[in-house]
């Protein structure tokens, strides 16, 4: 009799625990894919060998955009852009004028009809760190996201 | 670098002047300094304030003389003891036991009475505000994104007597149910500016500038150089038993810096919470229709704190009772952060369907962790589709101003919706809205607010999150009553939120102020406030400097209840140039506007925010004006 008390009690307490969890979890959601084409395609990612023809200016204090990340390549010359979070802030890069790097990411056409390359990872001296997810986000800390090695998705110029 | 450090750091750039100061030099090559200023508010009759000034060149070191306008007078502007202090040793300055407001100390050299130092300080009182208060902000600090939200007990000669809060930054500070042990209200009445001073037993000293709308709400930015953010203050209703149906929103970010935005549906009922239903953008991974039952909450304390658990988004959320219809609510979990409000769905819980959305102004805005962006815009809605026009500035890939967008949207029984601008593509990014309906009655900016949109109100607003792939953001939709230009006139709490990304510099400032709208032609928005720089993107002396404009507004001819601000410009002191910017603003009616940066200034840039009306000024506590008029 005893040992059936306690089979019941272990019985219940297991009923108890397996019914916990349920009772507060959420029910698995469906997942879409944005109706809006995506700003950062990742099939279309495009790696640039280049050399860094301008960087923004050091701070004046001005809120005025400076779209000074020019990059020299093969085919001409792209202007590049980076995230909030590369040349500033903690993990944030360095880079110069002059510097050989490579780059991959996405051409894409802004709202008021200009060219702009959307960078995702740039290789700079043999390391490869990445400013943006393959959803074209942001990452912060982009010194602390590296590898030595890359991927690209798409080709190579 | 945690809050400690970043504040060493700014002592030692020698950032210690917060209020208005000024020195001066002679021929002698004396110069004196006021080293330690008095804070920037000080209730009158409070207790002596050491006042410390430096003097330099002065061989025979007889220090300075110090004196005070107006008047020169302990009535008048207070007194000093001693009178006469040697460099570096402070005074001890008594205000006056009147609210004489800005009173000008000065310290003279004894040697040479042409050098000399000014610092202002407001003797003002908190109006008689009292009772309990609530606050939210979210924001940028040291390390993140960050959250914070918290309530205080408010004595009517504006000490804070007790409080709690939770700081959440999820990348090193999470500080949840912190005590508040300390603090003070200051505001000049007269214009509803000034700072709530918190002292929190884990994290130490926070000051908000704010500005108050009315006496029970209040527009807030963390100022005080460790952080950057805006937010909300408002009057508490203790106790008060939540119940029935409720839309949310939640803005924050993941601890590798992911940002993510939750937005949906729930029903209370007792200790649970059930028939949650919600959105996510998780940095632009999109997740519809989530569920959750039998959330838990716990029981409220003394200040209105309980929490949420089981709900799917985050392990832990804290709460805050406003009153039975809202509340806010924060993730205090250590791996993620995110902050924002729950508001009641009342009698139309179970009863919404498209026809509940009327004539509607929406702003979403993204927080610094993603893809920077904001949008504002107007729509009309007919039969499920809707017509209307909005501006979107993204940070990143341009802007466009005053374009026509129309779309579709529905909205389910239980306040769940969306909201399609359609084509894609035709407001940049922003295409996709999550929309969750509240009860008709509430102010979605000034949740105490009874007369607008008032008991009669049948026409919802919504809370919003930005369901897009491109961008993700959160916002309000609010019911658009009066477009009338004649109606966006007189004083108003403005604030707004600054994401910076120069290509060189980011980060983030925020402003809280007050304006003077005048409608007859030429009109003008003329007004000043405090601007919070605590990552010096603007280059000034302090890290709270004061802003001021004077800019003329035009009303869009083409669309009624549109304004464009050219040029916002906007003057920073201890900045040597003025902030070129050009604003944008949509009238939701005459006590409450949204506005963002024209994109078209050409600044690294993404502003938004609000414009709320002080429809009475001085700004006291309502409660004893009601009691007062009642004396017979």
């Amino acid at each position: 009799m005893k040992k059936i008390l306690q089979g019941l009690g272990f019985a219940t307490l297991l009923a108890l625990a397996l019914n916990a969890t349920p009772a507060h979890a959420q029910a698995t959601a469906a997942t879409t894919t944005p109706a809006i084409p995506p700003r950062y395609d990742v099939s279309k990612e495009v790696t640039l060998n280049a050399t860094v023809l301008s960087v923004p200016a050091k701070s004046s204090h001005s809120l005025a955009r400076n779209f000074g990340l020019v990059l020299q390549t093969s085919s001409g010359t792209v202007q590049g852009s980076l995230t909030q979070f590369t040349l500033s802030g903690k993990g944030a890069l360095s880079i110069t004028q002059g510097q050989q790097i490579q780059v991959t990411g996405v051409m894409t056409t802004t709202l008021n009809n200009k060219q702009l390359f959307l960078i995702r990872t740039i290789q700079i001296g043999g390391h490869t760190y990445a400013i943006r997810s393959e959803q074209g986000f942001p990452l912060q800390h982009p010194a602390g996201n590296t590898s030595t090695t890359t991927e690209t998705k798409g080709g190579q110029l | 670098m945690n809050r400690k450090a970043f504040w060493i750091v700014l002592l030692a750039l020698g950032l210690t002047c917060v209020v208005g100061c000024g020195s001066s030099s002679n021929n002698n090559n004396i110069e004196v300094s006021i080293t330690q200023p008095p804070p920037g508010f000080v209730q009158p009759g409070s207790a002596a304030i050491p006042v410390t000034a430096t003097v330099s060149g002065d061989s025979a070191h007889a220090g300075v003389t110090w004196s005070c306008t107006p008047g020169n007078s302990a009535a008048t502007c207070g007194s000093f003891t001693p009178t006469t202090t040697p460099s570096g040793t402070p005074t001890m300055y008594l205000p006056p036991t009147s609210a004489v407001g800005a009173v000008t100390i000065t310290a003279t050299s004894v040697t040479n009475t042409a050098a000399f130092a000014n610092a202002i300080v407001q003797i003002s009182t908190s109006g008689g505000i009292a009772g309990n208060y609530a606050f939210y902000a979210t924001g940028l600090d040291a390390n993140s994104v960050y959250s914070v939200a918290g309530a205080v007990t408010i004595a009517s000669n504006g000490t804070i007597m007790a409080g709690e809060q939770d700081y959440n930054d999820a990348s090193g500070v999470n500080e949840p149910d912190d005590t508040i042990s300390s603090g003070v209200l200051a505001f000049d009445p007269s214009t509803g500016l000034g700072t709530l001073t918190l002292t929190a037993t884990k994290l130490g000293q926070e000051v908000f500038a704010l500005n108050f709308v009315n006496s029970n709400h209040a527009l807030i930015i963390e100022a005080d150089g460790l952080a950057t953010s805006s937010g909300s203050l408002d009057l508490q209703t203790l106790p008060s038993t939540l119940s029935g149906g409720f839309a949310f929103t939640l803005s924050g970010a993941g601890n590798t810096g992911k940002t993510v935005f939750y937005g949906g549906v729930f029903t209370v009922n007792g200790t649970s919470a059930m028939n949650g239903m919600f959105d996510k953008n998780d940095e632009g991974s999109i997740t519809l229709g989530a569920t959750f039952n039998n959330a838990m909450l716990s029981a409220p304390d003394t200040f209105g704190r309980g929490t949420f658990t089981g709900t799917g988004i985050a392990t832990t959320i804290a709460y805050y009772i406003i009153g039975p219809e809202v509340m806010r609510i924060i993730d205090v979990d250590t791996t993620s952060t995110g902050v924002g409000s729950a508001f009641g769905q009342g009698a139309s819980a179970g009863n919404f369907n498209n026809a509940s959305i009327g004539n509607s102004v929406f702003s979403v805005q993204s927080n610094f962790a993603g893809n920077l962006y904001a949008a504002v815009g107007q729509i009309v809605p007919f039969g499920g589709n809707f017509n209307g026009v909005a501006d979107v500035n993204e940070e990143e890939v341009g802007f466009l101003d005053a374009q026509v967008i129309s779309g579709t949207y529905s909205v389910a029984s239980n306040g769940y919706g969306n909201l399609m601008i359609l084509p894609v593509e035709t407001l940049g990014d922003v295409s996709h809205l999550g929309i969750y309906a509240t009860d008709p009655t509430l102010n979605l900016n000034d949740p105490n607010n009874t007369t607008s949109p008032g008991p009669e109100s049948t026409t919802s607003g919504a809370l919003v999150v930005d369901l897009d792939g491109n961008v993700a953001g959160s916002g309000v939709l609010v019911p658009q009553t009066d477009n009338s230009t004649a109606s966006f006139a007189g004083n108003y709490a403005l604030g707004f939120q600054d994401f910076i990304d120069t290509g060189i510099e980011s980060g983030e400032f925020d402003f809280v102020g007050n304006a003077t709208a005048t409608a007859a032609a030429p009109s003008l928005l003329t007004g000043n406030g405090t601007v919070s720089d605590p990552f010096d993107l603007l280059g000034g002396t302090t890290f709270n400097p004061s802003a001021s404009f004077t800019s003329p507004f035009t009303p869009d001819p083409a669309n009624l209840g549109r304004y464009e601000i050219s040029p916002f410009s906007v003057t920073v002191v201890g900045v040597t140039t003025p902030i070129p910017y050009l604003a944008n603003v949509y009238q939701a009616d005459g006590g409450q506007l949204f506005w963002l940066e024209d994109g078209a200034d050409g600044q690294g840039s993404v502003f938004s925010g609000q414009i709320q009306q002080q429809t009475t000024l001085p700004i006291s506590d309502a409660k004893k004006a009601a009691a007062k008029k009642t004396q017979k």
